[in-house]
């Protein structure tokens, strides 16, 4: 099956959701990403950083730098108290709106 | 919360932007290195696994971009980068700034000095207190069918005042013309006698004293106080603020003066400089039903809307005419309605005047645009590798678009910048030829319109209009050419000589330029070909007077000082002295000079004319004559011819046979195929009723504006029926404005206090009387030539790019044999088509377009042929020439250079 992007809109819900069990850099998301969707999507790296950024600038994501498993420097994100709610109120949204589309689906 | 969040990492941004970048830049690279080392865990060999990641982050320098764009603040920072940017791709070629900052400084500069015009004419609030709330009041009246606006009468104002609900306050008005005389020179005036209610009506206080008191409007004839305006206590005061309690004498009665009006202030009426109560007047003058004479101004109650007043005022006409009953009881029935005061401000011809103008100087700027998008396009395709290298570097289209777009607005605000200079130049010129002058003669002639009370200037909002089209410029001109710029793919245009092979396509985008600019300079020659021909129609206009070296001044003496001969003895003395004055040739008199008369009628005065050797025509029926009461010497001071019987002399006075002297036109029309001389006629002026005898028939003279054709005439002996006022004539061997002192002389001498005014020499007038279509012709005139000249430069710029672009084409077709006049035709049949399409085009617009202009056009009609015409000839002669000469390089080109340059 070929890889699809990442829908409009739901980036933000899956780093969210991504960082939420433990913080991560930027290539660390991507494989998690594709780990947990089985390859099945794809996120442009010119999606992710300008991403990340916003969410750092807005307060969403806190960072910081340090050594990764190969020694190697990176910038770690992780959930700010912001970022929890922001999840929440994100998976609330997401949630009502799968079960609609699921019952016009359904019902049409 | 996330506005600190933000405010933190712009400050980090600006403070500590290396340190932003560098950890950017890190975070990436590692992005790289891990993605890469995923690779080769998966067996990828090293080099390349770090080739395909970099690969996968689509260019290290893009993403940077990209965030870059969402981080805050950051677009500050980018329009500072981009303005850097523009201003060193500016003054790289200072020549092709220059050309598009002249150009686009004529064009927006046009643009502010018209829009001046528009500001101070039609869009300023009027200067009083809640302007939008005032609301003009008038009567109306039952003429022929169609009800038509007249003044109040003070019993009908009364009964309005009484029954009316709406109003908060309302306020009459009304100018005159007085004598003020005592402490020096006499002086002739606009008064406005006023309500007392009028100055807080309006929101206008005294400067110094105060206004009228209620009190000083009450009772008729008890009340004799007086308020001057600002430019009268300096001119003849020396701002003495001690005039307050002043005695002065109007029409030789006291009045008190007890305040100043602000600077600027003139009255709702004509300018004014004096202002009196209604209540000065004797209770009979007050009490005349049928006397209309007062304007009526009324602020609209805080929870009343404009329209209700309007209905309210619509329902109230009913009471008026119950109360006061036409005693022409045949006639329909009476009415009153109100209209915004802002509606009324100008006279409807000036205001359509104004907007064509505006709409016109538009096109100028349009032409402009067109002319720097040109500019635009033709470098932006020298700029296309420059910009391919941007792009393959990592800057976005967007980004490039935007850059493209700050260096043109940065060319429309620098043209804006300079524009203000030549607005400047231009408001000047237009204030000197000063067509309010004529705009206050119309708004007092026709009724109930007001004058403009603001003046034409540059203001702060007459800069925030030039710096909107500035800017409008700068997007409207810059967009095509941004977005020209980026189309294609980088590769190609990185490529040599790739350029030629869209050059199909782009000269399609320029050759729409070129027929768009010749089409709009044609509407504009044609606008300018109408009012240059009317021009020369007015100024070939046959007056009938001959109106070199004469000066007219005019002079009132009250009938109250010495009864009708005294007033005719004074005259009579007055003109002999002058006629006998060294270097006069002869001196005349009359009530009325030519093109003084009304824009309704055309005349001064007008009086039912009757034939006594005829049967009686029924009443409403009879024919109008226009009456002038003159000297016998009159004739030959203005030069008008004798047709017919003899001319007045001096035996034509009291006592006599009365006489009459009848014009071309009424000798024609009330005796055709006849011979007037000898029959008795009864003119309803004063004793002229009882009849009098035809003794002569003079040319026609036009007494009322220049385009109206002369009407029936009749010139009464002013001895046999004298006037009040009248205009003194002196024709002289030199400059006739030497004159002026000793008429003033003269006039002191013979009548102490009376002044001379209105003083002006025949020249003068018929000058005055044409400064609206000069206005006119010189502003339309001024915007078709700019738009000529831009369009040919416009048209000379597309062809030299066109055959620069075809070099090596035309290199080609000589080496094979091509004479360079088969280049040259080959070029100019191209720019040829382009030429016709662009004339049609503006031919069809101009042919809608000028209907605007017929109530401003004399004796033109606005399809004049000969006008068109003469407008393809120039048009497509002055486009043939700006391709010639591109075609003309063309053919001189030497194939064996042009092969070898690729």
């Amino acid at each position: 099956m070929a890889k699809i992007d990442v829908p409009q809109g739901t980036l933000e819900l899956l780093i969210l959701t991504i960082l939420k069990r433990e913080p991560l850099h930027g290539h660390g998301i991507s494989q998690r990403l594709a780990q947990l969707t089985a390859d099945g999507f794809q996120v442009n790296p010119g999606s992710l950083f300008p991403a990340l950024y916003k969410m750092e600038q807005d307060g969403k994501l806190a960072a910081e730098w340090r050594a990764s498993d190969n020694n190697r420097n990176a910038k770690y994100y992780r959930l700010t108290r912001t970022g929890k709610k922001q999840l929440e109120r994100e998976r609330e949204r997401w949630n009502r709106v799968t079960m609609l589309i699921a019952n016009v689906l359904e019902g049409a | 919360m996330i506005l600190f969040h933000r405010l933190k990492s712009l400050a980090r941004w600006v403070f500590r932007r290396g340190e932003v970048e560098r950890q950017l830049h890190d975070e990436l690279e590692s992005f790289i290195e891990l993605t890469a080392r995923d690779k080769i865990r998966d067996g990828v060999a090293p080099d390349e696994a770090r080739r395909l990641a970099r690969l996968e982050l689509r260019g290290v320098d893009q993403t940077k971009e990209r965030v870059r764009w969402y981080r805050w603040g950051a677009q500050l920072d980018v329009l500072l980068q981009d303005l850097r940017y523009g201003w060193r791709s500016l003054t790289r070629q200072p020549g092709f700034t220059a050309i598009v900052v002249v150009t686009l400084a004529v064009g927006i500069g046009a643009n502010t000095a018209v829009y001046s015009v528009v500001d101070a004419t039609l869009l300023r609030p009027l200067p009083f207190r809640e302007p939008d709330r005032l609301m003009a009041v008038f009567l109306m009246e039952p003429s022929n069918g169609t009800p038509s606006r007249i003044a109040w009468s003070y019993p009908k104002y009364e009964t309005f005042r009484h029954n009316q609900q709406v109003f908060e306050d309302s306020a009459l008005y009304r100018t005159w013309l007085i004598n003020l005389t005592g402490d020096g020179e006499p002086e002739r005036l606009q008064m406005e006698e006023v309500s007392a209610s009028y100055f807080p009506l309006l929101g206008v206080e005294a400067q110094l004293g105060r206004t009228f008191l209620p009190a000083e409007d009450a009772i008729p004839e008890q009340s004799f106080v007086t308020i001057l305006s600002d430019s009268l206590w300096r001119r003849r005061f020396g701002a003495d603020p001690s005039v307050i309690g002043r005695t002065i004498d109007i029409d030789l009665k006291p009045y008190t003066v007890v305040g100043v009006l602000p600077a600027g202030f003139q009255g709702l009426g004509s300018p004014a400089d004096l202002w009196v109560p209604v209540h000065r007047l004797n209770a009979e003058t007050l009490g005349e039903r049928w006397g209309h004479y007062w304007s009526l101004v009324a602020r609209i109650k805080p929870d009343v809307r404009a329209e209700q007043a309007q209905s309210a005022t619509i329902a109230l006409g009913r009471i008026i005419d119950e109360a006061h009953p036409d005693p022409a009881a045949a006639r329909a029935a009476w009415g009153a309605t109100a209209e915004a005061l802002e509606e009324i401000r100008i006279d409807p011809t000036i205001r359509n005047s104004v907007l064509v103008l505006f709409g016109a100087v538009s096109f100028v700027l349009l032409i402009a645009c067109v002319n720097v998008a040109n500019l635009l396009l033709a470098r932006g395709n020298s700029r296309k590798r420059e910009i391919a290298i941007r792009c393959a570097i990592g800057a976005g289209r967007f980004r490039v678009i935007r850059q493209l777009l700050t260096e043109s607005l940065m060319l429309g605000i620098l043209g804006g910048a300079a524009s203000l200079a030549i607005a400047y130049a231009s408001i000047h010129a237009l204030n000197a030829i000063n067509p309010f002058g004529t705009a206050l003669a119309l708004g007092r002639r026709l009724r109930g319109t007001l004058f403009t009370l603001n003046s034409i200037h540059l203001d702060s909002r007459v800069l925030w209009f030039t710096l909107g089209i500035a800017i409008a410029t700068g997007v409207v001109f810059g967009l095509a050419p941004a977005f020209q710029a980026v189309r294609g793919n980088a590769t190609d245009s990185l490529k040599r000589g790739s350029d030629q092979i869209r050059t199909r396509h782009f000269m399609a985008g320029k050759g729409i330029l070129v027929v768009v600019e010749i089409a709009l300079a044609f509407v504009l020659l044609a606008g300018a070909g109408l009012m240059i021909k009317s021009l020369d129609n007015l100024l070939s206009t046959r007056i009938g007077i001959d109106p070199n070296n004469t000066l007219s001044v005019k002079l009132t003496v009250p009938f109250s000082s010495g009864g009708f001969q005294a007033v005719a003895g004074f005259f009579d003395e007055l003109e002999r002295r002058i006629a006998s004055q060294p270097g006069v040739i002869s001196a005349g008199l009359s009530s009325c000079h030519a093109l003084e008369g009304r824009a309704l009628d055309g005349r001064c005065g007008q009086n039912i004319i009757r034939f006594l050797d005829r049967p009686k025509v029924p009443t409403g029926t009879e024919p109008t004559v226009g009456t002038l009461q003159v000297s016998p010497d009159y004739f030959k001071t203005m030069k008008i011819p004798l047709l017919r019987g003899r001319l007045f002399t001096s035996a034509d006075r009291e006592g006599a046979p009365l006489a009459v002297i009848v014009n071309e036109t009424a000798a024609g029309r009330f005796w055709p195929g006849e011979d007037p001389i000898g029959k008795r006629v009864s003119v309803w002026f004063s004793v002229f009723t009882r009849g009098a005898e035809v003794v002569g028939v003079v040319g026609d003279v036009r007494y009322g504006p220049m385009d109206r054709p002369p009407q029936p005439d009749a010139y009464l002996p002013f001895r046999q029926a004298p006037s009040p006022t009248m205009t003194l004539f002196g024709r002289t061997e030199g400059d006739p404005v030497a004159l002026v002192e000793a008429v003033r002389r003269h006039a002191g001498a013979l009548d102490r206090g009376l002044p001379i005014y209105d003083i002006k020499t025949m020249r003068q007038r018929i000058n005055d009387a044409t400064v609206r279509v000069r206005f006119n012709v010189i502003l339309l005139t001024t915007f078709a030539v700019i738009a000529i000249v831009l369009a040919v430069v416009g048209i000379y710029g597309v062809m030299s790019f066109a055959v620069r672009q075809r070099t090596n084409e035309i290199g080609i077709r000589m080496a094979l044999g091509a004479r360079s006049e088969d280049v040259v035709r080959h070029v100019v049949r191209q720019a040829g088509a382009l030429i016709l399409i662009g004339t049609a085009i503006g031919l069809a617009g101009a042919l809608a377009a000028t209907r605007v202009l017929s109530s401003a056009l004399y004796e033109v009609q606005p399809h004049d042929p000969q006008t068109y015409v003469a407008i393809v000839m120039i048009l497509i002669a002055a486009s043939l020439l700006a391709s010639y000469l591109p075609a003309r390089r063309a053919s001189t080109i030497d194939p064996s250079i042009t092969l070898r340059m690729d």
